[in-house]
């Protein structure tokens, strides 16, 4: 009816258009199904007894899936723990959840390296958390802050830790309960044993980077553009010389929530940079805190032998002028 | 002291030079101010301020390029913007092969707008083309016209900020349903930055060629060079000449301007943010709902998305800065070069046009996280897929907007 | 002679209500646009050259203008029309 009755002109428009919109619809339909990554093999609510962790990966333990972690909420001898900011706690946080300031990560007085131990073991503390309390910590949704926290309480002797694997993203995606709510805690004592080990000083660093043969694989987790030092945070831009460049973002998928992806892909991804499953890997970043989410997921799957972090990262390195820089 | 009150108060205008002076304080005194406070607001106004003079004295202006196709058979403003378009990709891709060298690894770069592609792009697309063609002008294309006195365009701007704050309510169900989910496709990821932008200046070619085609079914109208001019004899005569040149009320061509604007548009992706307006004016709306308790922003997921994208927080942002510069910049040019005047349109029907278009455009910036400028002229370089969905929506868009203004008043 | 008063639009409103008048207009009228918008100069007479029509623009003030549509005798060769509609707008907003 309407189509006979415009003139030609108008009609081509008209096809043109229709053709447009139909590519159009397509391409936009399509841009989502680019992620490879399938979710990970912990079925949610299909099974009777929901899995805690997904499989494949070297240390499952190290997560907790939602669906699991729904069903621990009671159990006393937990503490979960909210590292976002503290507006976002009091919209709404996880049921039993309490929350720690993450900018008590790095020591106040010195910026540049981990918590004092005295200052952490307070906080711990009166956060209820004790030697046999399993910690399960969640952020927005990266694992970011929360491997931050993970790392700094291993490396203060804690080991019994899990992150909420898609945090509260995903938490709150699925629908599960919230609260606003401030547990009572009944305050413990934590004892703080520094592991050496865990931890990396600008002089070790040094001697890494300075010997090429040498064993230990120094990987720069920051973006490609810091890597190179077209993005400088620091005085100076650039690497640390013969360190290696993998992203922290691709420990995760793509879509939001985002996850780790299955242990297949992560390995993959460490081996085509280079990284063997018995080197030793010392991470970096620009403040320690995306260095630590890679440390985790290396750890997950079970990459590398004695990881640690160099704590001052960039922000130490770059700002010296004894320090030499690749770009 | 005394001398300026009078000129500026007897009814002639007062001399160009002194115009100019009081304008450029204007632009020295804000970007002072700026400045303290952040040096990339102060850089973003001068470039804001590029931006505005570019706009006003070519009288680019996105809307009337699909418009103009569609409605007249002309189609000089969008080839114009396609050759822009063309100029922009080449030194975005230069820019972002620096930042991310090795792209096979499929992390985007930061700053860059690569917006994910979904059905909010090709809806904000379309919305965004009917509202442009409604309000006669797309976000930059109201800015611009605002600094040069037309006071509809002002109406625009409101109904922008009320469709930018509807959209920060209502963001939470785009994301949810559909952003969230959706890929923000580069090109590079997959084809590496050399076929990248070759496809993309394809692409480009292929467009133009086809405007040429349809340009070419009514009679063309030719370009016409300016008057070639008597030879100039001393240092004065060129330096009339070249404020003549910029400053004429002929104006530029179109092409000249979307190649300068392509220029400035490189410089700011150099200072790591490319143009974009409507963030700024996202924060602002949002800044204004806060003062009722109504605040929407953050948006959820936004700290993961590229784009314009508002931020929270404070008054003052890079992309706010942009914005003033603009219409600092459109108001000096216009002001000049003697076309500053306030414009008061006759039929009452262009207001509401202006207030609705100004709603869906407004509307549309936010859930395609981006404009004309954010989601369209700075995303095709970008060697984002996004740029290119958008592009078509505004098409379909903006059809669909020139079927409606035939049929009012 | 009828008249089209678009003052105070802006585009494409004085174009395309040209046009549409034009295709109203009963045949030996002529039709008086009257714009004060200086891209109008080019487009008004560009749709009246489409449709057949020669143009000529009287300046009334500053920044206002008359453009008359009057049907021509014979076919025009519309691309010299469109030279002569570009020169003359050029020239007319050059003042």
């Amino acid at each position: 009816m309407f189509v006979s009755a415009l003139p030609k002109a108008k009609r081509s428009l008209g096809a043109i258009v229709v053709l447009l919109a139909a590519l159009s619809f397509a391409l936009a339909a399509c841009g989502g199904d680019d992620d490879e990554a399938p979710s990970p093999a912990a079925p949610s609510g299909e099974q009777q007894t929901a899995v805690a962790e997904p499989e494949g990966y070297a240390h499952p333990e190290l997560l907790a899936e939602t669906d699991w972690l729904a069903g621990q909420l009671g159990r006393s001898d937990i503490r979960i723990i909210d590292i976002r900011e503290r507006q976002a706690y009091d919209a709404g946080h996880l049921p039993g959840a309490v929350w720690y300031d993450r900018t008590l990560l790095k020591d106040p007085d010195d910026k540049l390296h981990v918590v004092r131990e005295e200052l952490f073991a307070q906080k711990m503390g009166e956060l209820g958390v004790g030697p046999d309390t399993e910690v399960i910590i969640y952020d927005e949704g990266t694992g970011l802050w929360a491997a931050r926290l993970w790392w700094v309480l291993n490396y203060y002797g804690h080991e019994r830790v899990r992150i909420v694997n898609g945090g509260w993203a995903k938490w709150e995606k699925e629908g599960r309960p919230v609260t606003k709510e401030v547990p009572t805690v009944t305050p413990a004592v934590f004892t703080p044993k520094p592991d050496p080990n865990l931890i990396c000083s600008i002089e070790q660093v040094k001697e890494y980077s300075s010997d090429p043969n040498s064993e230990v694989v120094l990987l720069d987790v920051r973006s490609q553009a810091e890597y190179v030092g077209a993005d400088v945070r620091a005085a100076r831009g650039g690497h640390i010389p013969n360190a290696i460049n993998v992203d922290w973002t691709l420990s995760l998928t793509e879509s939001d929530p985002k996850v780790w992806k299955p242990a297949a892909e992560l390995r993959a991804l460490f081996e085509k940079a280079g990284i063997k499953k018995d080197s030793t890997i010392v991470t970096y970043c620009q403040t320690g805190v995306r260095a630590a989410h890679t440390l985790f997921t290396l750890k997950l799957i079970g990459y590398g032998q004695g990881n640690r972090l160099y704590d001052g990262s960039w922000a130490e390195w770059g700002n010296r002028t004894d320090t030499p820089v690749e770009q | 002291m005394a001398t300026v009150a009078e000129a500026l108060k007897r009814p002639t205008i007062p001399p160009a030079a002194l115009r100019a002076l009081l304008w450029g304080v204007g632009v020295v005194v804000g970007w002072a101010l700026l400045d303290a406070e952040s040096f990339a607001f102060g850089a973003y106004w001068l470039i804001g301020i590029a931006f505005g003079v570019i706009l006003q004295r070519s009288r680019l202006c996105f809307a009337g390029a699909f418009r103009d196709l569609i409605l007249l058979g002309d189609g000089r403003l969008l080839r114009a913007i396609l050759t822009g378009l063309a100029v922009a990709t080449v030194g975005f891709a230069a820019l972002e092969a620096r930042l991310v060298p090795d792209p096979s690894f499929g992390v985007n770069p930061n700053g860059p707008h690569i917006q994910p592609v979904g059905i909010a792009t090709i809806v904000g697309g379309i919305a965004f083309g009917v509202g442009m063609v409604l309000a006669g002008g797309c976000v930059s294309g109201s800015l611009w016209r605002m600094g040069e006195g037309y006071l509809a365009s002002w109406v625009a701007m409101g109904g922008i900020l009320a469709g930018l704050e509807l959209a920060n309510h209502t963001w939470a169900w785009w994301y949810d349903n559909d952003i969230r989910e959706r890929s923000a496709l580069w090109l590079p990821a997959e084809l590496g930055f050399v076929p990248s932008v070759l496809v993309v200046l394809a692409g480009l070619g292929i467009a133009y060629l086809a405007v040429l085609w349809w340009e070419s079914r009514s009679p063309r109208m030719p370009a016409v060079p300016p008057p070639t001019p008597l030879p100039p004899m001393g240092v004065r005569e060129h330096l009339e000449r070249a404020w003549q040149a910029v400053m004429s009320p002929q104006g530029w061509s179109y092409r000249t301007g979307a190649i300068a604007l392509a220029v400035v548009s490189i410089i700011a992706l150099a200072y790591q943010v490319p143009l974009g307006v409507t963030g700024g004016l996202s924060l602002w709306a949002d800044n204004v709902a806060g003062w009722f308790g109504r605040s929407a922003l953050p948006l959820k997921g936004s700290d993961l998305l590229a784009g314009c994208t508002p931020g929270s927080g404070g008054w003052m942002t890079v992309r706010g800065a942009t914005v003033l510069g603009l219409v600092m910049g459109a108001f000096g040019a216009s002001w000049l070069s003697g076309e500053f005047r306030l414009r008061w349109p006759r039929n009452p029907s262009r207001f509401a046009q202006a207030a609705v278009g100004g709603l869906l455009m407004g509307y549309a910036s936010v859930i395609a996280i981006g404009c004309t400028i954010g989601a369209f002229f700075s995303s095709i370089p970008s060697l984002a897929v996004a740029g290119w969905v958008f592009g078509a929506g505004l098409l379909l868009g903006a059809a669909v907007g020139v079927a409606l203004i035939k049929r009012l008043p | 002679m009828v008249e089209l008063d678009v003052r105070g639009e802006m585009c494409p409103y004085p174009a395309m209500k040209a046009r549409q008048a034009l295709q109203k207009l009963p045949p030996g009228e002529t039709l008086e646009v009257l714009t004060d918008h200086a891209p109008a100069l080019s487009t008004v007479p560009w749709e009246g050259a489409k449709l057949g029509y020669q143009s000529t623009i009287e300046v009334v003030g500053k920044g206002l203008w008359r453009i008359r549509l009057v049907k021509a005798e014979a076919p025009i060769d519309t691309r010299k029309a469109l030279e002569e509609i570009s020169r003359r707008a050029a020239e007319l907003t050059a003042s």
